[in-house]
């Protein structure tokens, strides 16, 4: 079994008097596709935010690749190969879906600084390169025929797909997705769904916050579940589907896992 | 090159050849005075609007405009240094000092950027008056020595006594077009797309890895060095530096030059600053009632046209379309 | 030596209350409607200039004077709200532009009605009073307990009155308070126009003691800011603590080094406030 790609260990984060997350621990190895879940308030986001950079953790420890990232600005953290979607839609608005594209992959396109001023052809030739590998990333999310639209113009779901581009494009090894189908019509939901699964299979650990567990149970190899801050549970889609601390915590209805698979 | 980039660039040489031409025709030493003075601010408001492609308004940019002005003032009367290598110093030492400046302000945006930038820029605006010896306190420098002739081989002497109006203006028309064509290239290079990014989502931007606080700091050095070079020359014209003029109401009104002529262009300050210009030329023999026109100006402009006048053609276009489909339709 | 230092502190309490009052005005705006009004120190030289009209030129009563003069002002910002302002609550930086604007045509105006000259209004209380064996000059006094009074006026409104908890619930939560058919059309406006008044009040009182002509609204302009943002950009008691802060510093470096150097105080204090503690000494995250 290999080390683990992504170690929290006793993460907390208190807001003032109040604790949204309280020493959660677990791991995520590589490969995996491990969903987040919990009732509304359990800490997810607060999670997220606390391990990406939003701000700093109370205390804890956040290992990437057995370093120590705890802490680390989010430029860090993208610099090393963890990327990050936010729940609400954080786009560059005013900007087309192609350029929106292009600025995530300004980690792997070369600076060149110069050519860029005086547009030389040396430059000129990296553009192009650098569109085909945004058409690429365009054409798999679906979004090709979007290329000159504002993000601001486009529909609820295919911003949210842009959100989902974007944070490929950093070609991250760990995703982390906050609620990427929350709201989202059943194609586009579906559609999403399935893109996560080619991402994994390109290699990429994915880490998801999800409330949609119909959506979520199929494609996760494990789901961790928080409940006012606490881990509560840990497993495969079945064991948490069964577990009565989990149900109750969601009040009611228990998850029919049959019905998902 | 298509018809429309062909037809841009001619009309871009032609403006540039008129500038060019404009003493041949205009003699009279106050209006050179005018379109002197324009192509400097217009080297200033240029600047302002570079730092707000990031999406900041600073307002400690006329501020360092003064201090380019004081330094190479400074550098030039005290310490006997010809103005050809002071100005590139002061620009420097302006820069410098513009990074210690704004370094604080990084961790503000909006509108507490703007107050943090104006608090800082006035701490150090205040340094001027506060100390007399070097910076002349309420009066500030005065004399300040015009630019020493340029000697170049085979061609007669270049002067710029105050007498020079034709070579002050060359001189300030040449750097003002220096000016404009770098920040040109520098909004479309690879450091633009990241200033729009950044003007777009800090928080996005950050989480696609750029270094958010670094580019930021790197545009307002940038345009810092050329508030410096607007000021240097603006010292050197005038011979009179006061601190009072460098004070809320001058970074008041780069701001409203370049919003009124429209930030989203690249050329917004630079009408902005034109028309302003030529407002106050016409409203001379009532020079109290500048402000209250400006003033008024400001809110019409906010008010019916945000996006400032450099958008009127296109919405003048768009009106049209509308008015000739509206007609078509009822037909 | 205990004269100078008593002094410093009359007269740092002084400008206290000449910010108290003035920045209330301001945090009311910017807390209720959200925009930045640079034009804030206008309202203040208009009212030192109506009580140059009315108690000075018109001889009436100072006190007619100073309310008149509150009521005058108060009109004049609401009214100049709703024109101006309306559109653009919630946006910082278009209505400063705005209110930059607004500067202008005020001090304009100012110029054409009164001229650039100074105005010396005369001393309203004239005479000193001798406390603990000091002498101290009646104006500052009578000052001091007039603004207490206006200041106190203002917070008992704000407190127990139905209109006064309507403010504070926008202040608070504009959403909630708006659900809870609050018209904030009305509140805006009520808002604007105390403020106004305040400020009003604010030059009034200090007229006979400072200078009086149309460029002195930016400079208090900029001090209210800094106020209010050492406060807590929407506390109004952070708004009182900061006002006397920054009274009694200004009050002492003035006199001990000299008033350029409280003038760079006070600015490093925004810039410092702005970038080390946003949220001031008493705000909120």
């Amino acid at each position: 079994m290999n080390a683990p790609l992504l170690k929290i260990r006793d993460a907390t984060k208190y807001f003032g008097g109040l604790c949204a997350v309280n020493r959660v621990s677990f791991d995520v190895h590589q490969g995996e596709i491990v969903g987040l879940i919990g009732p509304n308030g359990a800490g997810k986001t607060t999670l997220f935010n606390a391990i990406t950079g939003f701000y700093p953790p109370t205390s804890g420890k956040v290992f990437y690749k057995d370093k120590d990232v705890t802490g680390f600005k989010p430029h860090q953290l993208v610099e090393r190969g963890i990327s990050r979607s936010f729940q609400l839609i954080t786009l560059f608005s005013n900007l087309s879906v192609l350029r929106n594209v292009a600025i995530s992959l300004h980690l792997q396109t070369d600076i060149d600084f110069w050519g860029s001023l005086f547009h030389t052809p040396s430059y000129l030739k990296k553009q192009k390169v650098a569109e085909t590998k945004i058409m690429e990333i365009l054409r798999y999310t679906g979004l090709e025929n979007f290329k000159d639209t504002l993000a601001n113009s486009l529909s609820h779901g295919y911003q949210k797909t842009l959100n989902f581009a974007i944070a490929i494009g950093t070609n991250p090894e760990l995703l982390m997705l906050d609620e990427p189908l929350c709201a989202l019509s059943p194609e586009r939901s579906s559609a999403i769904q399935k893109l996560i699964l080619t991402v994994r299979d390109k290699g990429v650990t994915i880490l998801l916050i999800e409330h949609n567990m119909k959506a979520l149970f199929p494609i996760c190899d494990r789901i961790v579940v928080l409940d006012a801050g606490v881990k509560i549970a840990e497993g495969t889609p079945k064991v948490i589907g069964e577990n009565p601390e989990v149900i109750s915590a969601y009040l009611g209805g228990a998850v029919d896992v049959s019905e998902t698979r | 090159m298509n018809r429309n980039d062909w037809l841009k660039w001619v009309s871009l040489a032609a403006v540039v050849i008129a500038l060019f031409l404009i003493p041949v025709f205009i003699k009279n030493p106050y209006w050179m005075l005018v379109l002197t003075l324009l192509w400097n601010y217009i080297i200033v408001a240029q600047g302002f609007r570079y730092i707000a492609t990031t999406g900041e308004y600073s307002f400690a940019h006329v501020p360092l405009m003064g201090m380019g002005g004081y330094a190479s003032a400074l550098l030039v009367m005290k310490l006997g240094m010809s103005f050809w290598l002071a100005l590139p110093l002061a620009v420097l030492v302006t820069a410098i000092i513009s990074a210690i400046i704004y370094y604080p302000c990084l961790r503000t945006t909006g509108t507490f950027f703007f107050f943090a930038s104006f608090a800082f820029g006035e701490v150090m605006r205040l340094c001027w008056v506060r100390f007399k010896n070097p910076f002349g306190g309420v009066g500030g420098l005065s004399h300040i020595p015009r630019p020493d002739p340029i000697h170049i081989p085979g061609l007669p002497i270049v002067e710029f006594t105050l007498f020079s109006h034709t070579s002050y203006y060359y001189l300030i028309l040449v750097f003002m077009l220096f000016s404009v064509l770098t920040m040109y290239l520098l909004e479309n290079s690879r450091l633009g797309a990241i200033a729009a990014a950044i003007k777009e989502s800090k928080i996005l931007a950050s989480f696609v890895g750029i270094r958010v606080w670094r580019y930021e700091m790197i545009i307002f050095v940038i345009a810092s060095a050329f508030a410096a070079l607007g000021g240097c020359l603006y010292a050197h014209y005038m011979t009179l530096l006061v601190p009072e003029e460098f004070y809320w109401g001058l970074a008041i009104y780069v701001c409203i030059w370049a919003v009124v002529g429209g930030m989203g262009h690249f050329t917004g300050p630079i009408v902005g600053t034109i028309v302003f210009g030529l407002i106050k030329e016409l409203l001379r023999p009532f020079p109290q009632i500048v402000p209250l026109i400006y003033g008024l100006i400001l809110a019409a402009t906010l008010a019916l046209l945000p996006e400032g006048l450099i958008s009127l053609p296109k919405k003048i276009l768009l009106w049209n379309k509308r008015r000739l489909s509206r007609l078509r339709r009822d037909k | 030596m205990t004269l100078l230092y008593l002094q410093m502190i009359v007269n740092g309490t002084m400008i206290g209350f000449q910010l108290a009052l003035f920045a209330t005005g301001l945090t009311l705006v910017y807390g209720i409607m959200l925009i930045i009004n640079f034009a804030h120190g206008e309202l203040y030289m208009l009212g030192g200039f109506a009580v140059f009209l009315f108690f000075d030129q018109l001889r009436l009563n100072y006190f007619v004077s100073l309310a008149l003069a509150m009521i005058v002002v108060a009109i004049v910002a609401t009214v100049t709200e709703r024109i101006f302002f309306k559109p653009m609550r919630g946006q910082h930086i278009p209505s400063f532009i705005m209110s930059c604007g607004l500067v202008f045509v005020l001090q304009v105006l100012a110029v054409l009605v009164f001229d650039v000259k100074d105005k010396a209004v005369d001393s309203v209380f004239p005479g000193v009073v001798k406390i603990f064996g000091v002498t101290l000059s009646m104006e500052r006094l009578a000052i001091i307990v007039i603004s207490t009074v206006i200041i106190s006026a203002f917070y008992i409104f704000l407190q127990r009155s139905r209109f006064g908890r309507a403010m504070r619930a926008v202040m608070q939560n504009p959403e909630a308070a708006a659900l809870q058919g609050v018209n904030i059309d009305q509140v805006c406006s009520s808002a604007m126009g105390i403020g106004a008044a305040l400020a009003a009040a604010a030059g009034g009182l200090l007229a006979p003691v400072f200078i009086l002509n149309p460029w002195i609204g930016p400079d208090l302009t900029w001090e209210g800011f800094i106020v209010v943002c050492l406060g807590g950009k929407t506390s109004l008691p952070g708004t009182l603590l900061a006002a006397f802060i920054l009274g009694y510093i200004k009050s002492f470096v003035s006199t001990l080094a000299d008033p350029m150097v409280a003038r760079m105080c006070s600015a490093a204090i925004l810039g410092i406030i702005l970038t080390l503690r946003p949220q001031g000494l008493l705000g909120h995250e």
